[in-house]
């Protein structure tokens, strides 16, 4: 039978403590904590990025127990993918993120699903959208796009089709710019701006 | 006097029922005066009992539109707005459509949501299961055109590249109000196709 | 009430139809089309009798490219996107994304804004919890249920398209606030709509929560251990079901969820009863913060607050937390100088409750699958985003 129940007040965000632990615990793994984050952020190597995941899983003292996601970010300047890996703890708000960048010719990095099995289809994700692969994926197959000349469609150089140019007529009316409609309300309070402003 | 009827001895003689006050238990009050029908006015009255002169076609048509099933086959967030459309508020029952879980038995797909390459393979084949005769409503912008997400290289615009599309029904998604609207247009579609002898040519 | 061979201790093998009788494993497709997936899932099951033995869920039916999208717009035009990824409940997700805007531009906002979301985030939920409780009482077995959630849901439907003009996707918030004031006779609105609200839930309460059937069809099945839900990534009422109270809007006390008084409900197995009735409770709690928030709200005041006329995202990323009526929803936010912005992620807990899938079903049985499926409350817009 369920029940309910008052929570206990969230632990103190362990900020500081949560950096010390990370710079000494990823010193060995060539980690460096960025400084200057809301959350406590370790840059790392693509090749020690599944050590450093098992340490957080096996060490009692991080205290992270979910894995939130892992996002790719395209970097075409560098030709660069950046994968971000979110940790979060059950009972404390702090949060313990991974970065790494891989080149974008040999997109590398070692699969976490190991030590977090959730892994997997954040894993997946990422292999479909930036042609990452993941060594030691125990199932490495096409999750969302299951046709080849979609592969990387979050890439930069990956295009969308054409947006059609709005007609003038529909654009402009009387020298006005078109609205839709008129904002018929009275007490518009006019902080902000309109809803079309773009 | 005495009258047999089945079973049951009649007899006037019978003392009428009567309350604790001594009034009669039952009133023959007068029946409220009868309001005249005007004679109907719909195939029934107008042939003689049993006998309807119609072109086989639209008999057939009648029978099709008035009992309409879709099958149920939600793909997005004009998936919501259909369930609506079946429930208590909205009661699709009264047009006779009822949703039907199987493409064997279906006469209607109503496309409610964004068709990409991957479901499009999925849509063509409930497709083809589906028996002749058969009607596809697209519902929503994306299974009109692709809606907002056409830009999107896996998104088809619009189902009408996969499956032949009878009723469009813009909106993003649709009120309820707008589907049942399709359905109706879907109808008289029906009943036009039968006029015409489209289902006669076919064959 | 039958045992279930997990509650046993017992492994698939040395059930008796799988040693004593020569059996064959079968492999069967469930879905894309099927009324019982909740959208466009699908499952490949192997099943030995009428066990799962395998289950490997296939997305991608609805990948539309939500976040592809949302890279090639404006900032103003994403909620469009956002609302369109979690249709059921479309507040939250765009709720999330303003959190992570506001955070990224350092923009406040005003006292009213914030009581408008909240009430609006919270009767969301509602709305996408009375459609849990629809589909799941259709997945037992029961049709009354279906009804008396949608009735309930349509008449906060209703008021949502009273305040922001759309019924399911509404486009309402905006950064620093909403993008339009609230009609003059919102908080009567809301009031009016609450007893409403109280009456259906214990209504639905009545119908199904304390039949004997429902709960020897649910209580037991499928149970889910703590350690077990957080190593799938489960989060929301999949995971308080299994005993935990964790809660974001208590967690983080994100917007002004440190101001309101509410309890969060917490099962004890995890199994599928346990996971339903979190969601029954949640829906009264909601009622309260809802109650509360009209309270506080300001009668006056701007609804939104100073924000630049042509937004530009500055260089740097932004991570907004907020709890969806499914879950942990994470929005991650790369800006870079642009109007548009540079990357978009949505970390739906939906997308993980699909995978977690893949561990729940095997060994339960083919005619709970379906429930199973139903207890995850999977969203298959935000699934395939």
């Amino acid at each position: 039978m369920a029940q309910e129940e008052i929570a206990v007040p969230p632990r103190e965000p362990r900020h500081a403590a949560i950096i010390e632990l990370a710079s000494q615990n990823f010193k060995s793994l060539d980690g460096q904590v960025i400084e200057d984050r809301p959350f406590v952020e370790v840059s790392l190597p693509p090749a020690n990025i599944s050590a450093a995941a098992n340490l957080i899983r096996e060490s009692e003292d991080f205290d992270f127990d979910l894995l939130y996601d892992v996002t790719g970010v395209h970097w075409p300047d560098d030709e660069e993918i950046e994968l971000v890996y979110h940790f979060a703890g059950l009972e404390h708000p702090d949060l313990l993120v991974l970065r790494t960048r891989v080149p974008q010719d040999q997109p590398h990095v070692p699969s976490i699903t190991a030590s977090w099995p959730t892994a997997g289809w954040h894993e997946r994700e990422a292999m479909d959208m930036f042609n990452v692969v993941f060594d030691g994926h125990p199932y490495p197959e096409p999750l969302l796009l299951d046709e080849d000349d979609l592969k990387g469609a979050l890439l930069k150089s990956q295009q969308v089709r054409n947006v059609p140019d709005i007609p003038a007529r529909f654009r402009e009316r009387g020298g006005k710019p078109f609205r839709l409609w008129n904002p018929v309300r009275d007490e518009v309070t006019p902080t902000g701006d309109g809803p079309d402003s773009d | 006097m005495e009258e047999r009827g089945a079973g049951l001895v009649v007899d006037s003689d019978f003392p009428e029922p009567l309350t604790e006050e001594g009034e009669p238990l039952i009133h023959d009050e007068p029946l409220p005066p009868q309001i005249e029908a005007a004679p109907l006015e719909n195939l029934y009255s107008k042939t003689p009992p049993n006998v309807i002169t119609m072109k086989s076609d639209e008999l057939f048509a009648w029978a099709r539109k008035s009992s309409l099933w879709p099958l149920a086959y939600g793909i997005a967030c004009c998936a919501i707005e259909m369930i609506g459309t079946y429930m208590a508020n909205y009661d699709f029952d009264r047009f006779g459509v009822v949703t039907w879980p199987s493409p064997r038995q279906s006469d209607v797909m109503i496309v409610a949501g964004t068709v990409n390459r991957k479901m499009a393979k999925t849509t063509k084949l409930l497709w083809e299961q589906m028996p002749m005769p058969k009607w596809c409503i697209a519902m929503g912008s994306c299974a009109v055109c692709g809606g907002p997400f056409y830009p999107y290289m896996n998104v088809i615009q619009g189902v009408d590249k996969v499956i032949p599309v009878d009723v469009y029904v813009p909106g993003c998604p649709p009120r309820p109000e707008a589907l049942i609207d399709g359905i109706l247009k879907l109808q008289e579609k029906i009943m036009a196709e039968a006029k015409e002898g489209v289902w006669h040519r076919k064959k | 009430m039958r045992s279930h061979p997990r509650e046993m201790g017992r492994t698939v093998t040395d059930t008796p139809s799988a040693t004593d009788l020569a059996t064959q494993e079968l492999t069967i497709n469930m879905g894309p089309q099927h009324p019982s997936t909740h959208g466009v899932l699908r499952l490949i099951l192997t099943v030995d009798g009428e066990l799962i033995t395998k289950a490997i869920p296939d997305i991608g039916f609805l990948h539309r490219g939500i976040e592809k999208i949302c890279e090639t717009w404006t900032f103003r035009q994403i909620p469009v996107m956002a609302d369109r990824a979690d249709y059921l409940s479309a507040f939250t997700t765009e709720f999330g994304l303003m959190i992570a805007a506001e955070e990224l531009w350092e923009i406040e906002v005003p006292e009213r804004a914030e009581y408008a979301r909240v009430i609006l985030a919270e009767l969301n939920r509602l709305a996408s919890h009375f459609m849990f409780y629809a589909s799941f009482g259709l997945d037992v077995g029961f049709t009354t249920p279906t009804m008396f959630g949608w009735r309930t849901r349509e008449s906060i439907q209703d008021l949502f398209e009273e305040v922001t003009g759309a019924r399911l996707l509404h486009n309402y918030l905006a950064v620093g606030g909403l993008r339009l004031d609230l009609p003059p006779d919102f908080k009567d609105a809301v009031a009016g709509l609450l007893p409403e609200i109280e009456k259906s839930i214990d209504q639905c309460n009545g119908l199904i929560t304390d039949s004997e059937i429902f709960q020897a069809r649910t209580k037991g099945v499928n149970r889910l251990s703590v350690e077990e839900a957080a190593r799938l990534g489960l989060t929301g009422p999949m995971l308080r079901a299994t005993g935990i109270a964790r809660d974001l809007r208590r967690l983080l006390s994100y917007s002004i969820y440190d101001r309101f008084d509410f309890d969060i409900p917490v099962g004890e197995n995890g199994d599928l009863f346990d996971r339903y009735k979190v969601r029954m409770l949640e829906m009264e709690q909601s009622v309260r913060i809802v109650r509360q928030a009209l309270k506080g709200m300001p009668d006056e005041g701007p609804f939104q607050g100073k924000v630049p006329r042509i937004l530009r995202l500055p260089e740097g990323d932004a991570y907004s937390r907020t709890e969806s009526p499914r879950g942990d929803l994470c929005i991650y936010l790369v800006g870079s100088g642009a109007t548009k912005a540079y990357r978009v992620k949505i970390r739906s807990p939906a997308f993980v409750a699909a995978s977690a899938l893949e561990a729940l079903l095997p060994g339960a049985y083919l005619a709970d699958a379906v429930l199973i499926i139903g207890s995850t409350d999977v969203v298959m817009g935000e699934v395939d985003r």
